[in-house]
């Protein structure tokens, strides 16, 4: 069986029976990983996400779910593959496809299913900490199982040689960020190898999210990642209406891109801040640019009640509708914002002392990133065309149409220079959005009972892709795939070759989230 | 006044404005930055907290990490003495050899690397690195500054280059190429920006905060004096090079001290905030980058000199 | 002391040598071994107190030895060699204490007899160079010093010392072959004229012919100093040899032969300023190369060879700028950079020996020589490791130690003299000195480099961990070097004097250093450093109350840390590597296999890296390469004989007479 047939059966089967909007097809295990290295090596799908199932009370053993997605033709494909409960071995995807690598570690340490001949078989979320043989996803563990205090090697790559040493930096850091081990092998100051130790604070989101309701479990979406409130909780209600099959009406649609652009243009003017200023050291930036979030964050607070433009989005629509002066006051921050910054950013771009830091730092190619599966930012630096708002676009945005924005010098530089002109478009969003609402209901009602349904959004940092699974009106699986778990890993390929004090800058061009990638 | 009383004053005053100096360029950088920044004076604060903390020492250091605080300590208050920083006339002003002062410098410098490196961590091994790279390429400009000071007066001793300073930037231009090559000097030996960051939290870029990282309580408030004495040494040995008036000279009254006192504050205040100014303006170099500036801090320092010598020659 | 008395101290001290050498060859065993090393120990203290002795009542020259019938075999003692004879005889009395002990624990390594006889025809010939008082005697004596050498380099028979020994004793013969053919220049070819018929012969010899002599000189006693670009041999001999006899080499060796340098040139006629430029760039090229050298390098004895070559590239520049000044009619310069070249001898011998003799302590304490597996040595060997430090910020010439003095005295000459009216010498002067102040720098970097990667920090491997301080008989020789690079820097100003450079230290200011115009204390900056030390200890006990300690384990960021992860001397150089890489060429090569062949990114890694100095590449190997074109049937003589390498060794040197004459 190859990717063509999976494609010609998923042609001939009527649009009503896809799974929440996304074509899927059932292969045996032996040909699962064939079949999704043809989709991605032969037809230039990329893979979109990846998760295991327990599906042993329907007596069909583990599932694996690869989704697959195809940016230029605007497609989805959801190849699933079932493995006995005895048996949890498949041939792994890793082998061939790089992206898969950290999925399916996880689905290793959560699950307990082999990915047979995978190249790193690391624990990637237990720690030393937790003993063998604890798969926290499968039906039969209990959440508030107490573990015993194991005591599993968790060996870091090490590069061979005499002189080379090893940088250890986190869990705990000097600054405030959350907590991340990262190791670097160096014979100096130029990094050899990089990588990281994350899930240091598991917080076991998907285990609790399991008999849950839509709306019982939208708060604790929201809370994935603080800074991606809303990009979360939207692509947490597109899976739930893909699965309900309902159609948000347009004025709530367009509020929905209001808030997901608003959350976009505070974070990057935050990460333009963070870069410059505490990246380069040009700390002017960072005390101008964080004051200006600021207002945005304070804007959040009037309107929503909170600072991280949270409790808005709500399944089958918005919770509530914007009134004429809430929305103006908005826009007024948001162009005042918006000028301020690109005041402030024209001025740093001015600075040779600036540029010279930010570029050729910290160089992501684009094969490298096609390989890992990197997506948002990190990929449209490198000049990957990938934006879900422009190649899978939502009643909302098949409107306001933005232009992704592509860099092609994958360097630090290209990463800031992304964020400045989306941060353009943002602003130009936000205006037009706030100017040209239609009237309409904002909510309908969102009741999915059965099936599954694949909600993706593009948030500030890159593509969710939430995957959702309900059984009897309640949740029976829900993956929310930050863009984080995507591009962690690029570290270990963009580090390399740059010196270790530049690492820092490197870090804030990514900023990536902890929270979201440690579910 | 006695040469020995006016050394008394200078290395009291020195070490009491010094807290003072680091706070004065921190609350100047939050200002032009538009924040409203600590008070100039919460160094002191932190030292006397410091101060009376215990303090917490690895196990893997040795004796070398306990000599560290000592040896740097002492040998900011040694510049502290020797240099013609209120007096002109002090107790040491012979002894004040240019070689002598910048073999000083490297003795705390090396001594800081030492106990950067002593615990055993990854820091304090690459600040450690960092800081002795920049020390060893930064030492051709220092000398061959000095050295055109040192022909342009006639005089290898700090005090007596004075003389020459003050009568001299205009009287001679060609000095001041000299002293934009002590500038850069200066900023690289107090390791702030362009070459390192003083106010970052981030291990990785780190050079002096990075060696420091393993000390607490005494220590740590020795070494933070250590390096505020050094900023102030330099701010007022810059500012009498340049205006080298009001100092303490023999026969002088109370109000002639006080006098000196207030100008020794308010040249500090003056250069702290140009220093601000500064940092506030540019990014940090990328270390790579650091021979860049450490040759151009030398090419200076040579035409200067070579500026110096031919005008001699002249 | 009478000059009788100088004289048979100084016959006592060679003939005991030469006792000591019968004695380790004819006893077995331990006990002869001891003993011998005790007469050695015995003879030449001796010999370094009655030439002190000499120094210090500033007599004439003294003939020790004179029996021109006998081929014309004279010694004289006169005050230069005097100077170095006391520092020959020192660091070999040091030497000899530490050999007591050191041999002993190395018995397997090396055949004892062989070694201590090879020690004592070593010591002999350097003693015999600096008493030798016509071209036969110092020839003679010369060879006898580099083939003990050559057996030295090679004592542990490893494959790496024969090959470090093969490549010294083709450099060391090309030298011999130019210093004999200078001196025949100067003497018409005639090798049985002593030093005041040369004297009298060189003044009848053409402006060309000198020139060409002084060159050959130079070459000679250059490639024997280890200086730019005749350096290569002896990063790669000097660490070979037991750590006492490298100690030699390095602080008694290349003394010898700056010894021969300024010995020839005090007996030819003066030179032209080029000369002393040719001279000046040599040793500044040297001093450059070789704290690079020190800086990048990995192994301890390797650093401190290294470091040996940056230390004889200062001395020669200092002498180079002496013929350069007094060329240029600068009497006063060429007086001071003549005495802070003296000056730096004594400081190097002093503080080199001791470096050696810490090295092969450390290293028989942590079993290895790459500084890699070192570390944590400060906590467990405090005494050695105080000794250590002390010579450490010698070697980087930081006060208030000894060799600080010399470079002060070097570097205010050169300023001083900047108001200069010539041109050509302003810009030899400039040139020179931030050149100095560069070799000066790296020279810093490399030293502390040294002592803080071996000394500090977690211990790196199995060896450094369970390293213990140093048996007595290793460490009092260590202390007694450092404590006099400390008493060097206290008194700096009467040994400025002993040394004969009234001019540097004049009576009229007491305990003052003064050089061209500039003036300083050595005691009041020991005092200046003491005090703030004092002051600082005072103020911090005075400020804190009673310091209260709390042990802890180094920060780890919250993930245990290993001794994988602190900083090695590779990471360490870096930084020297980067921004000096046009010189020190370096190969870094990151291999990498992918754990299964179809996924590309995820691989293991292993680094090498390896570094070479540009002229290893364009200048040594070439030469090596021509020389011993013959290496591959060479190499099979490796376990041979030693017959054989004797028999070697005569060819070679026949042949270098034949070519001279």
């Amino acid at each position: 069986m190859t990717a063509h047939d999976v494609l010609r059966r998923v042609d001939s089967t009527p649009a009503a029976s896809r799974t929440g909007g996304c074509p899927s097809t059932n292969v045996p295990r032996e040909a699962f990983a064939r079949v999704c290295t043809d989709f991605v090596a032969v037809h230039q799908y990329r893979l979109a996400s990846l998760f295991a199932t327990d599906d042993r009370h329907s007596g069909s053993g583990f599932g694996v779910h690869a989704v697959l997605a195809h940016d230029a033709n605007g497609t989805r494909m959801m190849v699933s593959t079932s493995l006995p409960e005895h048996d949890p071995g498949y041939p792994s995807l890793t082998a061939t496809i790089m992206a898969a690598h950290w999925y399916e570690r996880y689905a290793m340490d959560m699950f307990g299913i082999i990915a047979i001949g995978h190249p790193d078989p690391r624990r990637l979320v237990h720690h030393e900490n937790i003993p063998e043989g604890v798969w926290p996803l499968r039906k039969d563990f209990a959440w508030n199982t107490r573990l015993a205090h194991g005591a599993v090697p968790y060996p870091m790559h090490h590069v061979a040689g005499e002189g080379v040493y090893e940088i250890p930096v986190g869990p705990i850091h000097a600054g405030i960020i959350e907590p991340g081990h990262f190791r670097f092998n160096v014979a100096g100051e130029r990094i050899m190898t990089l990588e990281g130790k994350l899930f240091f604070t598991h917080k076991g989101v998907e285990k609790l999210l399991e008999g849950k309701t839509i709306a019982e479990a939208l708060p604790y979406i929201e809370r994935l990642s603080g800074d991606m409130a809303a990009a979360h909780a939207l692509a947490f209600c597109e899976a739930a209406e893909a699965i309900a099959q309902c159609v948000v009406p347009k004025r709530a649609a367009l509020l929905r891109a209001l808030v997901l652009e608003l959350e976009r243009l505070t974070m990057h003017i935050h990460d333009l801040a963070n870069i410059a200023g505490n990246g380069t050291g040009y700390t002017i930036m960072a005390a101008q640019g964080f004051r200006i979030k600021e207002r945005l964050m304070r804007c959040s607070a009037t309107v929503f009640g909170n600072r991280f433009w949270r409790g808005h989005i709500s399944p089958g629509g918005v919770a509530r509708d914007l009134r004429i002066e809430e929305l103006q006051m908005i826009a007024a921050v948001a162009r005042d914002a918006y000028r301020d910054m690109r005041d402030l950013t024209t001025m740093a771009l001015a600075s040779d002392g600036l540029r010279e830091r930010l570029e050729t730092t910290g160089i992501l190619t684009r094969d490298v990133a096609i390989a890992y599966g990197a997506v948002g930012i990190a990929a449209r630096a490198s000049g990957i065309a990938c934006d879900v708002r422009h190649d899978f676009p939502d009643a909302a945005y098949r409107e306001l149409a933005p232009v992704p924005a592509i860099e092609k010098t994958g360097d630090v530089f290209a990463r800031f220079m992304v964020r400045v002109r989306e941060m353009d478009s943002s602003a130009a969003l936000i205006e037009r959005i706030c100017g040209s609402l239609p009237q309409s209901p904002v909510v309908v009602a969102c009741a999915p009972i059965q099936g599954m349904g694949i909600g993706a959004v593009e948030s500030w940092r890159g593509e969710v892709c939430t995957a959702l699974i309900m059984d009897d009106g309640r949740i029976a699986r829900c993956f929310p795939r930050d863009p984080s778990f995507c591009n962690w890993a690029l570290f270990g390929e963009l580090g390399p070759g740059n010196i270790v004090p530049d690492f820092p800058l490197c870090n804030k061009s990514l900023n990536l989230s902890y929270s979201g990638t440690d579910l | 006044m006695t040469p020995a009383s006016s050394t008394i004053i200078q290395v009291a005053c020195v070490v009491l404005l010094a807290p003072f100096a680091t706070g004065m360029v921190r609350w100047a950088k939050a200002r032009l930055q538009g924040r409203r920044g600590a008070s100039p004076l919460l160094p002191y604060v932190t030292i006397a907290t410091l101060l009376r903390k215990e303090m917490v020492v690895s196990p893997v250091t040795s004796w070398v990490f306990h000599l560290t605080p000592f040896v740097v300590l002492g040998t900011a208050l040694a510049l502290a003495a020797l240099l013609p920083l209120m007096s002109a006339f002090g107790a040491f002003a012979g002894h004040d050899d240019f070689i002598f002062v910048s073999a000083l410098l490297a003795l705390g410098a090396v001594f800081l690397v030492l106990g950067g490196l002593d615990p055993g961590s990854a820091f304090g091994g690459m600040g450690a690195s960092r800081e002795m790279t920049i020390a060893a390429l930064i030492e051709p400009a220092m000398i061959t500054t000095f050295a055109a000071f040192a022909v342009a007066s006639g005089t290898g001793s700090v005090s007596g280059m004075l003389a020459v300073g003050g009568a001299g930037i205009v009287a001679q231009p060609a000095l001041i190429a000299s002293i934009a090559a002590l500038v850069l000097v200066m900023l690289a030996e107090n390791a702030r920006y362009p070459v390192d960051n003083p106010a970052t939290h981030l291990e990785l870029t780190m050079v002096h905060e990075a060696m420091v990282l393993e000390y607490s309580g005494p220590y740590l408030a020795m070494l933070e004096l250590a390096s505020s004495v050094k900023l102030a040494v330099f701010a007022l040995l810059l500012g009498n090079m340049i205006v080298p008036n009001f100092l303490l000279v023999s026969g002088i009254g109370a109000v002639g001290v006080l006098l000196a006192i207030a100008v020794a504050i308010a040249k500090v205040s003056v250069a702290m905030v140009l220093l601000a100014l500064l940092e506030s303006s540019i990014p940090k170099m990328r270390f790579y980058r650091m021979q860049e500036y450490c040759a151009v801090a030398f090419l200076l320092a040579f035409a200067g000199l070579v500026l110096t010598v031919t005008q001699v020659l002249v | 002391m009478s000059t009788t008395m100088i004289a048979m101290g100084i016959i006592a001290s060679v003939v005991g040598v030469a006792l000591a050498g019968l004695t380790a060859i004819v006893g077995r065993g331990l006990r002869s071994h001891r003993i011998a090393q005790v007469i050695l120990a015995m003879s030449t203290a001796i010999g370094a107190t009655v030439s002190v002795a000499f120094l210090v009542a500033r007599h004439a020259p003294l003939a020790v030895w004179s029996f021109p019938s006998l081929y014309g075999m004279t010694f004289v003692l006169y005050p230069l060699g005097a100077v170095f004879f006391a520092l020959v005889s020192t660091v070999a009395c040091a030497a000899s204490i530490y050999a007591i002990r050191y041999v002993a624990d190395h018995a397997a390594a090396y055949r004892i007899p062989h070694l201590n006889a090879a020690t004592a025809v070593f010591v002999l010939g350097m003693q015999g160079v600096l008493l030798a008082h016509s071209v036969i005697a110092f020839m003679l004596a010369w060879e006898a010093m580099s083939i003990a050498a050559f057996f030295l380099i090679m004592a542990d028979r490893a494959e790496q010392s024969i090959r470090a020994a093969l490549t010294y004793v083709v450099v060391t013969h090309l030298g011999a072959a130019a210093i004999l053919s200078g001196f025949f220049i100067l003497s018409g070819g005639n090798a049985f004229v002593d030093y005041a018929t040369l004297v009298a012969r060189a003044a009848g010899r053409s402006p060309t012919q000198l020139l060409v002599a002084a060159t050959l000189f130079l070459i000679g006693f250059g490639s024997k100093a280890g200086l730019v670009p005749l350096h290569g041999w002896l990063p790669e001999a000097h660490p070979q040899a037991p750590s006492h006899i490298s100690a030699l080499m390095s602080g008694a060796m290349l003394k010898v032969a700056v010894y021969g340098f300024m010995l020839t040139m005090t007996l030819l006629p003066p030179l032209p300023g080029g000369f002393g430029i040719a001279v000046l760039a040599v040793g500044l090229c040297s001093g450059i190369a070789g704290a690079l050298g020190a800086a990048v390098n990995r192994d301890i004895k390797q650093t401190l060879a290294w470091s040996s070559i940056e230390h004889l590239g200062i001395i020669f520049s200092m002498l180079g700028l002496s013929l350069f000044a007094s060329a240029h009619g600068l009497a006063a310069l060429a007086g001071i950079a003549a005495a802070a070249a003296l000056f730096h001898c004594v400081a190097h011998a002093l503080f080199k020996s001791g470096l050696f003799l810490t090295a092969g302590a450390v290293v028989h304490a942590t079993h290895t020589r790459s500084l890699e597996g070192m570390g944590g040595i400060a906590r467990r060997m405090p005494m050695t490791s105080v000794a250590f430090l002390i010579l450490v910020l010698s070697a980087a010439a930081l006060p208030p130690f000894g060799a600080f003095y010399s470079e002060w005295t070097f570097l205010r000459g050169i300023v001083g003299t900047l108001h200069a009216a010539d041109p050509l010498v302003l810009a030899v002067l400039v040139v020179t000195l931030c050149a100095s102040a560069c070799i000066g720098g790296i020279g810093i970097f490399a030293m502390i480099k040294l002592f803080a990667i071996a000394s500090l920090g977690q211990p790196r491997s199995d060896g450094a961990l369970h390293a213990v301080e140093a048996p007595r008989l290793l460490r009092y020789p260590i202390l007694a070097l450092a404590a006099g690079m400390l008493a060097a820097g206290a008194w700096a100003t009467a040994l400025f004097r002993l040394l004969g450079a009234d001019a540097i230290a004049p009576t009229a200011a007491r305990g003052n250093l003064v050089a061209a115009g500039g003036t300083i204390s050595p005691g009041v900056v020991l005092g200046i450093l003491l005090g703030a030390l004092a002051l600082a200890a005072v103020a911090g006990r005075i400020a804190s109350g009673r310091m209260r300690f709390r042990s802890a384990p180094t920060w780890d960021c919250g993930q245990p840390i290993t001794a994988a992860m602190e900083y090695t001397a590779t990471a360490f150089g870096a930084p020297m590597r980067f921004f000096f890489r046009s010189i020190i060429q370096h190969h870094k090569v990151i291999a990498s296999t992918p754990v299964v062949a179809t996924n590309a990114y995820i691989r293991t890694r292993s680094m090498t890296l390896a570094s070479r100095m540009l002229s290893m590449t364009y200048i040594q190997q070439p030469v090596v390469n021509l020389l011993l074109w013959k290496s591959a049937q060479l190499r099979r003589l490796q376990n041979g004989a030693i017959q054989f390498y004797l028999i070697l060794i005569f060819i070679a040197l026949t042949a270098t007479l034949v070519l001279a004459v």
